[in-house]
């Protein structure tokens, strides 16, 4: 008893065009994943723990639209890049004043009245793990793999 | 009783890079004016283990930029040995770490009194302080 399984040129080529659909569909998905993600949790949490004494660091942070590329796809956000803006005091940029702002532990001649440095990085330290667990439902979701699949 | 910034304070120390009373921990002194000290930002515990991965930023604050320069690439090269990424440090007897460092030193400000001040960041996986 046998049985034989083939596959001919035209089912291989619509087989990998699939592949290729649901390799998109899977993209795109982690991409507004990511997107959604990083404005919703990330740039949320780190506005409430930046200082905030004129609100220009705050105003300066942005998130960038997913960019695609072949083997994989970022989202980027931050803070004083394409949204950055003018301390009204100081006049400085927040580009300018903005890492010593988030780096500097103990700052003597710097008073923060509302908020902390690490004010960006301790939210994505924090939120490295929900963000895998977000980013591995939502591809699961549009390649329609059941949990546990 | 062990405290990992303590632990991290005497090892600059015994290797040479600091000298006793120009290295501290947990504070920024006023003087003197050329220490190295370590300060803490928020880490991560594991909920099951012993361990944790630590958030620690050495700082280096020197009258001379260059020298504190000099002294902050010394430093980041203790922790982050050439060629060797998964090295285990030992602190102490007892203290294993397992350091990486998250960015090279940078120049982070000149404060009020000229001095200026380099400083890196490091994830230091170890066992909880006792």
């Amino acid at each position: 008893m046998q049985v034989t399984l083939s596959l001919d040129h035209k089912s291989k080529t619509q087989l990998i065009n699939n592949l290729k659909a649901v390799l998109n569909n899977a993209k795109a998905e982690a991409g507004r994943a990511l997107y959604e993600f990083a404005k919703d949790v990330i740039m949320i949490e780190s506005a409430v723990e930046c200082p905030r004494k004129t609100f220009t660091l705050v105003n300066s942070g942005y998130v960038k639209e997913p960019e695609h590329y072949l083997d994989r796809v970022s989202v980027e956000c931050g803070y004083g890049g394409p949204e950055d803006k003018m301390n009204p005091k100081t006049h400085k940029m927040a580009s300018e004043y903005m890492i010593i702002v988030h780096e500097d532990l103990y700052p003597k001649e710097v008073v923060h009245p509302v908020g902390k440095s690490k004010f960006f990085e301790d939210p994505v330290r924090r939120n490295e793990q929900l963000l895998l667990e977000h980013l591995g439902s939502r591809v699961r979701m549009a390649m329609n793999i059941k949990p546990g699949g | 009783m062990a405290n990992l910034l303590l632990d991290l304070a005497n090892y600059t120390i015994t290797q040479g890079i600091g000298i006793s009373g120009e290295v501290f921990y947990n504070d920024v002194p006023d003087s003197p004016n050329n220490l190295i000290t370590f300060l803490e930002y928020a880490g991560r515990s594991s909920p099951i283990s012993d361990f944790g991965l630590r958030s620690v930023q050495p700082n280096i604050r020197n009258e001379s930029s260059e020298a504190a320069r000099i002294k902050a690439w010394a430093l980041y090269n203790l922790f982050h040995p050439n060629d060797i990424e998964d090295s285990i440090i030992f602190l102490t007897a007892t203290r294993w770490t397992k350091i990486s460092c998250r960015n090279e030193p940078f120049k982070l400000k000149e404060d009020e009194s000229h001095r200026t001040i380099y400083v890196f960041n490091m994830g230091v996986l170890t066992h909880k302080d006792s």
